[in-house]
């Protein structure tokens, strides 16, 4: 048995619920109570799978989402800065709308190709790309086998899925949904990432799985 | 709203469990492969559907079939859904193939893309004859939700050319186990996968059962 991936995004928040831009840790937010919810509907799920490790991004959303699972097998949470969500820059808390009227070129151009093209002092696809790859290369170095939890966000989780499958990192938010607390499980096969399953949400209640879930 | 792809493959049969190579043999459905199959319709037939087109081999009609009774929705048989034809390798497992086309073998594991079973298709031809269907429906249908019930190959081909990966990596990346569900927002800037390979609609002992 190879090495398998469970890519978690972390459970409702705020923003997540009325789909503004949240990225970086100087606007943080935590799980709403349904967000806290989903977190322990996983930990219910998958606590009887045996677990190597739990890698989460140091932000709060994410650290909650973990936490659940964390507690109950008493295993750490191994937080790393490469599995933070894209800094927005000067996009943070605002709504698509706004961030059209007030920087009309960047948006579009963001939005054609996020890969290459950065918010105003953000982030681009690449540069993530790029700090999650450390990660992964990590983990497989110190786990040839087993299972491993990485509790991200939405842009990394989609852009690490890209650069795994091979697909152009400009895609990342055109292809693939990922609604808060979608797991998705890649198993590093001899020939490469193989995907089990992508955004699978069969842990949550049919009343979690019907809340907004951007 | 834009148009939706609910790709189903079909439920479990006797090659599913075995993992002998089974393409255009026909073979029926196994009794867990039509629970699956009614399990399917249960949980999904509340949705709106607009059309249901499937392969014309006996395994995807019957997957098919409750879904297009409950709802007197009549199936669409299409040949270019049907799955891989493995050529001289219909029915083996793959040791016996390894041991009787072995070079043959190694050469379609490290790129069915561009090489064939023996005798059978290449992964290309696949992407083709299955693209042309999907411009069928594209064509037809503006909008709504089309069910098409395929198989695994033919499936993991079609996910492989929409989200833009090379089609020779189709049996690496791609894991499609049976009754799976995979559904493909066809919206503004391309093809949205919302979930790949999902199996919610199963009870856990189909989920649980040993196969392919």
């Amino acid at each position: 048995m190879g090495l398998k991936l469970y890519f978690l995004r972390h459970g409702q928040t705020a923003y997540s619920a009325t789909g503004g831009y949240c990225g970086t840790p100087e606007n943080d937010p935590g799980l709403t109570p349904q967000g806290i919810e989903m977190a322990e509907a996983f930990a219910e799920v998958y606590c009887h799978l045996p677990w190597q490790a739990i890698y989460t991004s140091p932000l709060q959303r994410a650290i909650q989402t973990a936490k659940p699972l964390s507690d109950r097998l008493s295993m750490p949470m191994e937080l790393r800065h490469g599995l933070k969500e894209v800094a927005y820059g000067e996009w943070e808390g605002m709504h698509p709308n706004a961030i059209y009227k007030k920087f009309p070129d960047s948006y579009v151009r963001w939005l054609t190709d996020p890969a290459w093209n950065a918010p105003p002092k953000g982030e681009r696809g690449i540069d993530i790309a790029r700090r999650c790859s450390q990660v992964l290369e990590e983990i497989e170095d110190q786990f040839p086998s087993g299972n491993v939890l990485l509790v991200s966000h939405k842009a990394t989780i989609r852009i690490m899925l890209c650069d795994l499958m091979g697909i152009d990192i400009g895609r990342y938010r055109d292809r693939f949904m990922l609604p808060v607390a979608a797991l998705s499980v890649v198993e590093l096969c001899d020939r490469g990432p193989f995907f089990h399953v992508i955004g699978d949400r069969a842990h949550l209640s049919p009343y979690l799985r019907s809340l907004p879930n951007t | 709203m834009s148009l939706k792809l609910y790709f189903l493959r079909h439920g479990e049969t006797a090659s599913s469990q075995t993992g002998t190579y089974c393409g255009r043999v026909d073979i029926d459905l196994t009794e867990a492969g039509y629970q699956m199959a009614e399990q399917f319709a249960q949980a999904y037939h509340d949705l709106h559907w607009a059309a249901i087109f499937a392969s014309p081999l006996r395994r995807t009609m019957a997957t098919a079939q409750p879904l297009s009774d409950r709802i007197g929705l009549k199936i669409q048989r299409r040949e270019g859904l049907k799955e891989i034809a493995y050529g001289k390798w219909e029915g083996k497992t793959p040791a016996e193939v390894n041991m009787e086309f072995h070079d043959d073998y190694v050469r379609w594991l490290a790129d069915p893309g561009w090489n064939a079973p023996t005798g059978g298709e290449k992964g290309i031809d696949i992407a083709r004859r299955s693209s042309e269907v999907l411009e069928e429906i594209e064509q037809t249908f503006d909008s709504g939700n089309i069910l098409v019930v395929s198989h695994k190959s033919t499936i993991r081909i079609i996910l492989g050319s929409l989200l833009g990966i090379d089609i020779g990596r189709y049996r690496d990346r791609i894991g499609m186990p049976v009754a799976s569900v995979s559904i493909v927002e066809m919206s503004e800037h391309g093809p949205l996968i919302h979930v790949m390979g999902d199996r919610a609609h199963l009870d856990k002992d189909l989920r649980d059962r040993f196969g392919t």
